[in-house]
C-alpha cells in the first residue's frame, strides 16, 4: 500500500528530516553541513542530501528496505565512525515517525500504523548496515596489526631457512 | 490503558551537548580509537626528552612535573622570542573562518575543535592570557584561558589529531601556517613529557640506527637483497643494489617503509630497476637509511639532529649530489628546513643528470632532487623506453601527498610520469587534488592502529573523492609519492572505496620500463599477470 502524501507534504518532510539530522551536530558543524553544497568539500552533507530521498521513497512505496541499502550505507558508514552511540547513529531513521505526525495532514490511525511499521523495518536494516561497518573497522585494525608482524615473520623465517641451507627436513 | 508509543519507549536525546569551546574537558576513556598511545619511557630516555615515565591518557594523574605550568610558560616565551612567525600566527588570526571547514578531521568527525581555527585557538587562548595586555587584564572576555591540567589534556587530544598537512593554510588570507601552530604546541608538550609513541619510537630508532624501524646495517643489506631476489624470481628482473659505495656520483635517500613494508617494497624495487637500466652510479646508505624525519613532529632541534645524517653521509661517501625517493614529509624538511639547519653544503655539486645533462637549478642550494623530477626529465628527453600497456590492468588516479604537494609544489612531474607509463589515468575532482589535496589522515605520527577510528574519520574526504572516480571511471589503483600514504591509504580505501589498491609512482614506471635484453615480461612487480586472462574481451 502506497501512502498518499501530497508533493508538498513529501518535500516538507524531507526538508525537516534533513534539518533534524543536521541539527544533531554541534551548531558550527550544522551550519557547515547545511551551507556547503560542494559534494567533495562536504561529503556528509552531500550524502544526506542525495540519499534521504531514496530511503524516504522506499518507505512511502512499501519497497523492501534492502533495495536502498546502498543509500543507507552512505549515511550510516559515516555515523558508525563519528562520536555517537550506536543507538544515536541509526536513530535518524526514527525521526521520520515524529515528522510524519507533524507534517501529514491528519493521517488516519491505519496510515500512521503502516508508516511507523515501515520505518521500523528501515531502522532494522540501518542497524544491519551499522554492524557491518563496525565489523569492518575492527577487521581493518586487526589486519593492519597482523600484516605488520606477519611480513616481518615471513622474511625472518625465509632468512633463517636460507642460512640453515634450506627448510628443516624433520618431517 | 496508557500504552507507550515506540517514540516514548525509545527516548534518545538527539540534541548535541551545547558546549562552549572554552570548556576543555575530554574523556579519553570514552573516545578510544581517536588518540595515540603515549611515548614509552625508554624512547624518551634514549633521546634525553623530558619526563620519561609510564602513563596513559586514561589515567587521572598524568605524572607531570610539579612546575609544569612554569615550564610551558617559559617554553612558550622562549619560542615567541625565537620564532617571529609564531608571534605573528598568534596575533593575526581574525577568526574569519576561511580555514574552518578545510580540515579533513573536521569534515569527517563533525567535531568543531577539529576546525583549524578552533584547534589553534586552544593555544592562542593561553597566549592571550599569558602574553597580551588585554588578556592579562580581561581574561576570558579577551579570549584568554588559564593553562590548567584540563587544557593541557585537551591540547594532547587535539594537537595529536592534526596531521600537519597544511591544507587549511592554503585558504588562510593571512598565510597562517596552522601546521606550525601544531608543531609549537607539540614542542611545548614535549617539555613536560607529553608525546606519542608512534612519534618518539621512530625518533629514537632513527637516532640509533638511522631509520624509523631500528634496522641495523646488516639487516638493511639483507632485506634489500631479499627484495631483489624476490624481484628476480617473481618478475625476472635482475638488479644489483649498491650500498655504501664510496665515490658514487649520487646518494639515494629513501623512506625506510619502502624497503620493509608492502606496497612500498614494489616502489623500492621500481627505483632500483630504473637505476639498473640506466647504469646509474648511485649508492644507498645503510646509515642514512631513512628519508622520513619524525623530528618534524617532535621539535625543531630533533628535526635538525635527524636530518644531519643525510649531508653527513653524502660527505663520508664522497658523492656529488643527492636523489630523494618517494617520501612525503622528507620533502617538507628538505625544502623548508634542511638548507638553513644543516646546509648549505660546500662539498656537493649542483645536481646534473648524467643521462640527460639537465642541470636541476631548483636544487642549486640543497643539492637534492626528487626522483620524480629526475624520471620526468628522462622521459621528456626520451632516454627510457616505456610500454604503458603493461599497466593496462590498472585504471589509475593520483593522490597528491600533502608535503610534496603543499611544501614542495611537486604537482606536474608525477602526473607527467603516470601519463607516460599508464594508458588509463583519471584525476579526482579539482578541489581534492594538487594544493587542495586531502590528507591520508595518518601523517605526523598518527598512522598507528590504536588511532584507527580517527584515521578513518579523517580519511572520509579523500575516500569520497576516490570513490567518485572508482564509480565514474572504474579506477582501481591510487598512486602516490609518500611512504606514509602507502601505509595508511590501504585501510582508508578499504573502508571508503573498496576495490582500489595503492601504489607508488615508480612501481608503475618499472612495470612499463623496457629493459635491455630483458626476457618477456609476463607479470607486473606484484607478480600479477600483465593482461587479463580472459580472452576475447576488449578494454573499455
Amino acid at each position: 500500500m502506497s501512502l498518499n502524501l501530497s508533493q508538498t507534504e513529501r518535500t516538507k518532510m524531507l526538508a525537516r528530516w534533513f534539518d533534524r539530522i543536521v541539527d544533531g551536530y554541534p551548531a558550527e558543524t550544522a551550519q557547515f553541513l547545511r551551507d556547503q553544497s560542494d559534494p567533495f568539500a562536504n561529503p556528509v552533507g552531500a550524502a544526506l542530501r542525495e540519499e534521504l530521498t531514496p530511503i524516504f521513497d522506499a518507505i512511502l512505496d512499501d519497497r523492501d528496505p534492502s533495495e536502498v541499502e546502498p543509500a543507507l550505507d552512505r549515511i550510516v558508514r559515516v555515523r558508525a565512525l563519528q562520536e555517537m552511540s550506536p543507538s544515536r547513529a541509526v536513530s535518524f531513521v526514527l525521526e521520520l515517525k515524529e515528522i510524519f505526525d507533524e507534517v501529514a495532514d491528519g493521517p488516519s490511525g491505519e496510515a500512521k500504523r503502516i508508516f511507523d511499521s515501515r520505518v521500523d523495518q528501515m531502522l532494522l536494516t540501518a542497524f544491519n548496515v551499522f554492524s557491518r561497518c563496525r565489523e569492518q573497522v575492527y577487521g581493518i585494525r586487526v589486519k593492519e596489526v597482523r600484516n605488520r608482524s606477519l611480513k616481518v615473520m615471513e622474511r625472518l623465517n625465509s632468512w633463517r631457512e636460507e642460512r640453515a641451507g634450506g627448510p628443516p627436513s624433520n618431517t | 490503558m496508557a500504552e507507550k508509543s515506540p517514540q516514548e519507549l525509545i527516548q534518545i536525546d538527539l540534541d548535541p551537548p551545547r558546549r562552549n569551546w572554552m570548556d576543555p574537558s575530554v574523556s579519553f576513556e570514552d573516545r578510544r580509537g581517536t588518540w595515540s598511545y603515549p611515548g614509552v619511557a625508554k624512547n624518551l630516555e634514549y633521546m634525553d626528552f623530558a619526563n620519561p615515565r609510564e602513563w596513559s591518557p586514561t589515567d587521572e594523574d598524568w605524572k607531570l612535573p610539579e612546575n609544569w605550568q612554569q615550564i610551558i610558560h617559559d617554553g612558550f616565551k622562549e619560542r615567541l622570542d625565537k620564532y617571529r612567525s609564531l608571534r605573528v600566527f598568534m596575533d593575526t588570526c581574525v577568526r574569519c573562518g576561511a580555514c574552518a571547514d578545510k580540515c579533513h578531521f573536521f569534515i569527517g568527525s563533525g567535531d568543531p575543535k577539529n576546525m583549524p581555527v578552533l584547534r589553534s585557538e586552544l593555544l592562542r587562548s593561553i597566549y592571550r592570557a599569558d602574553f597580551t595586555t588585554a588578556g592579562k587584564i580581561l581574561g576570558a572576555f579577551a579570549g584568554g584561558r588559564k593553562l590548567t591540567e584540563e587544557v593541557l589534556k585537551e591540547w594532547y587530544y587535539y594537537f595529536f589529531q592534526c596531521t600537519e598537512c597544511r591544507r587549511c593554510s592554503v585558504y588562510c588570507p593571512y598565510g597562517i601556517d596552522t601546521a606550525e601552530v601544531t608543531m609549537m604546541a607539540r614542542e611545548l608538550m614535549m617539555l613536560v613529557g607529553l608525546n606519542i609513541n608512534w612519534v618518539v619510537e621512530p625518533v629514537a630508532n632513527c637516532q640509533r640506527t638511522g631509520n624509523h624501524l631500528g634496522i641495523q646495517p646488516h639487516t638493511f643489506k639483507d632485506n634489500i637483497e631479499f627484495l631483489c631476489e624476490e624481484l628476480e624470481d617473481d618478475v625476472g628482473i635482475h638488479v644489483d643494489p649498491v650500498i655504501n659505495k664510496k665515490g658514487a656520483e649520487i646518494l639515494f635517500i629513501i623512506p625506510s617503509a619502502d624497503y620493509f613494508a608492502d606496497p612500498g617494497t614494489y616502489t623500492f624495487v621500481g627505483y632500483l630497476t630504473l637505476f639498473q637500466q640506466l647504469g646509474l652510479d648511485y649508492t644507498l646508505s645503510a646509515y642514512a637509511s631513512e628519508g622520513g624525519n619524525f623530528g618534524l613532529f617532535t621539535s625543531h632541534d630533533t628535526i635538525k639532529k635527524l636530518n644531519y645524517k643525510i649531508y653527513h653521509e653524502a660527505k663520508r661517501l664522497g658523492v656529488k649530489w643527492i636523489i630523494g625517493g618517494e617520501c612525503g614529509h622528507m620533502w617538507r624538511v628538505m625544502h623548508q628546513y634542511m638548507d638553513t639547519m644543516n646546509g648549505p653544503t660546500d662539498f656537493l655539486e649542483v645536481p646534473r643528470s648524467p643521462i640527460t645533462g639537465t642541470v636541476f637549478e631548483n636544487a642549486r642550494s640543497t643539492k637534492m632532487v626528487h626522483i620524480c623530477e629526475f624520471t620526468a626529465d628522462l622521459i621528456r628527453n626520451k632516454k627510457i623506453k616505456l610500454d604503458a600497456s603493461r599497466n593496462d590492468n590498472y585504471r589509475v588516479t593520483f593522490h597528491d601527498s600533502c608535503n610534496p604537494a603543499r611544501a614542495l609544489g611537486l604537482f606536474d612531474e608525477p602526473r607527467y610520469i603516470l601519463k607516460n607509463v599508464c594508458n588509463n589515468f583519471f584525476e579526482m575532482p579539482e578541489n581534492t587534488i594538487r594544493e587542495h589535496t586531502f590528507c591520508c589522515a595518518g601523517g605526523a605520527g598518527l598512522g598507528n592502529d590504536e588511532n584507527m577510528e580517527m584515521r578513518l574519520r579523517g580519511g572520509l574526504p579523500r575516500g569520497n573523492a576516490l570513490k567518485h572516480v572508482r564509480d565514474k571511471h572504474g579506477v582501481n589503483l591510487m598512486s602516490c609519492i609518500c611512504a606514509i600514504d602507502r601505509a595508511t591509504l590501504p585501510p582508508l580505501a578499504e573502508y571508503w572505496a573498496p576495490g582500489v589498491e595503492i601504489s607508488g609512482v615508480h612501481e608503475l614506471v618499472a612495470n612499463a620500463l623496457v629493459m635491455d635484453g630483458e626476457p618477456e615480461r609476463t607479470v607486473n612487480l606484484r607478480g600479477e599477470p600483465l593482461k587479463p586472462e580472459t580472452e576475447g574481451t576488449t578494454d573499455v
